[in-house]
């Protein structure tokens, strides 16, 4: 048994607690209510939807949950120390806890953007199929991206508070269309959705660059943790 | 095999040097001295702040492989897996360890516990699944044992002692408890550990020997308890006595265990007085904790006293 396999078992199990699951459908209970109400508004609604409720508030407090959830509250590297008491590589395990965390927050991201879709077109909207593709699959980008950005940012403070440090900072300089905006997931989710870009950057550019910027930090974060 | 500290700080240890080879090596002291300071550093939980902590020549907190060696059970850290039986075969799993868990928990007739959940049990159960987890590894290096007798554990101290005298044969065996009593029982022999530094060795369990200073004292359980302790007063061997009438035990106080306990021997078989129970009574931590703070201000006094009288400041 290696000590990635037991990283994914572990992370797995930890986030299939009943109150997560909860609390996610909650989530999607009120970005579908809220798409309701965004479509008796008028035109749009999909956008404002996706850009407020779901990819601003809902996606990165449901990934925050479950990051905290992957780790017991803990710092990355001691989220699975009584594993590695019995032999098992830390690195492998965060990397594996990482597989599944951002796997599960991927998959989330796709849920929560296909349901809030859904509601904000109606079941009879031609362009419905298509935009639903396009946002689930942003969704599961942007997921995947915070969770390890949150998993990243768990390496600082003795409780692993930095990744809460990091939602604010998300929530405060990520949406500003600045360079101020580069290094967080929240302004290139926005432009792919269609938003304003941070400095202007082409959509492909932005994926690109979330993508990069996600794996690198990662890739740091774990590098840092002793075997 | 080596267990070796040097310099090592963190939390409460302050720079604490040690090297310890096979057999079994009791410290006693509480978390407050730092005995899961020192249990977390050698299995390789955390990196000493200073210092360096190696097993074999190894940094544990850096190898998996030499903790994959090591028998961990200072923490009762909540399984993750929903049945004990799935969380006890996969920590031997990891250790490569033979027994399943089925056979490593009938050695200690504990095998019931298998069978429950992991959120059922309590503080102490876990403990006890740790400790049996750890004694059932085949062949480790070193084992990092915390309070291995403590009571209400579940299974028979007799079982856990031999367990831990048998992998004594082979590997480090470091066992940590708070209670003068266990560390006796564990061996004759102890490290006290105090505030984060090593104070000294005890070679005899003994309440002197824990605590300069301090009379030897004897509890004898005997159904004429009144007769031996107006007997045991005349005693030259005996300093002091303590006994309450209606008591079916009395506590007899002297300077030497050896010539107390040959006493109250003598005068049983001598009298046909059968005594059931004949225990040390040890000095609890805070009495120890005490005395060394009392020999400690008085070495520092007697420096300070030499030094004046040395300048010609005699008081």
């Amino acid at each position: 048994m290696t000590s990635f396999s037991v990283g994914v078992n572990a992370s797995l199990r930890r986030v299939k607690h009943p109150l997560l699951i909860a609390g996610i459908f909650v989530a999607a209970l009120i970005a579908v209510v809220v798409a309701l109400v965004e479509r008796r508004l008028g035109p749009g609604a999909t956008d404002r939807t996706l850009t407020g409720i779901t990819f601003g508030l809902a996606l990165p407090l449901v990934s925050l949950s479950i990051v905290t959830r992957a780790c017991g509250r803990l710092r990355l590297d001691r989220s699975f120390s009584e594993l590695a008491r019995h032999g098992a590589d830390r690195r492998g395990l965060a990397v594996g806890q990482s597989l599944a965390t951002a796997s599960f927050c991927a998959v989330i991201g796709t849920f929560l953007g296909a349901v809030s879709v859904v509601a904000a077109r109606g079941v009879h909207d031609p362009a419905l199929l298509h935009d639903t593709w396009a946002t689930a699959s942003v969704g599961a980008f942007a997921g995947a991206a915070y969770a390890c950005w949150f998993l990243a940012t768990s390496s600082m403070g003795k409780t692993g508070a930095g990744r809460y440090v990091f939602l604010a900072l998300d929530w405060t300089l990520g949406s500003t269309s600045s360079a101020l905006a580069l290094p967080f997931p929240r302004g290139h989710v926005l432009n792919l959705l269609g938003a304003s870009p941070p400095l202007g950057l082409a959509a492909g550019t932005s994926a690109a660059l979330l993508v990069g910027l996600t794996f690198l930090v990662l890739a740091l974060a774990i590098s840092r943790i002793p075997r | 095999m080596t267990l070796k500290l040097e310099g090592a700080s963190y939390g409460r240890l302050f720079q604490l040097t040690l090297e310890l080879g096979p057999g079994l090596h009791v410290i006693l002291g509480d978390v407050r001295d730092g005995t899961l300071d020192l249990l977390q550093l050698s299995g390789g939980d955390i990196a000493p702040e200073r210092g360096r902590v190696l097993i074999d020549g190894q940094a544990p907190h850096h190898s998996p492989g030499i903790r994959r060696a090591l028998g961990c059970a200072y923490s009762n850290a909540p399984f993750e897996e929903r049945l004990v039986r799935d969380a006890v075969a996969r920590r031997l799993a990891m250790h490569e360890s033979s027994p399943t868990p089925e056979s490593a928990f009938a050695r200690f007739g504990f095998e019931p516990l298998l069978a429950r959940t992991s959120a059922s049990l309590t503080a102490l159960e876990r403990h006890a699944c740790h400790l049996i987890i750890a004694l059932s590894i085949s062949s480790p290096k070193v084992l990092l044992l915390c309070e291995p007798l403590a009571s209400g554990l579940g299974p028979d101290p007799h079982l856990i002692l031999h367990a831990i005298r048998q992998h004594a044969e082979r590997a480090v065996v470091v066992c940590t408890t708070a209670s003068p009593r266990a560390a006796a029982l564990l061996a004759p022999g102890s490290l006290l550990l105090e505030d984060g530094r090593l104070k000294r060795s005890v070679a005899l369990p003994t309440r002197p020997a824990f605590a300069p200073g301090a009379s030897a004292r004897i509890r004898i359980e005997c159904a004429q308890a009144e007769l031996m302790a107006e007997v045991l007063t005349r005693h030259p061997a005996v300093s002091g006595l303590n006994w309450q009438r209606g008591d079916t035990f009395l506590v007899v106080e002297g300077a030497e265990v050896e010539a107390l306990s040959n006493a109250i021997l003598s005068l049983s078989v001598e009298r046909q007085w059968w005594v059931s129970q004949l225990t040390q009574v040890l000095p609890d931590p805070v009495e120890i904790r005490a005395t060394h703070a009392a020999l400690a201000r008085a070495a520092y006094e007697a420096t300070r006293y030499r030094l004046h009288t040395d300048r010609g400041e005699r008081r």
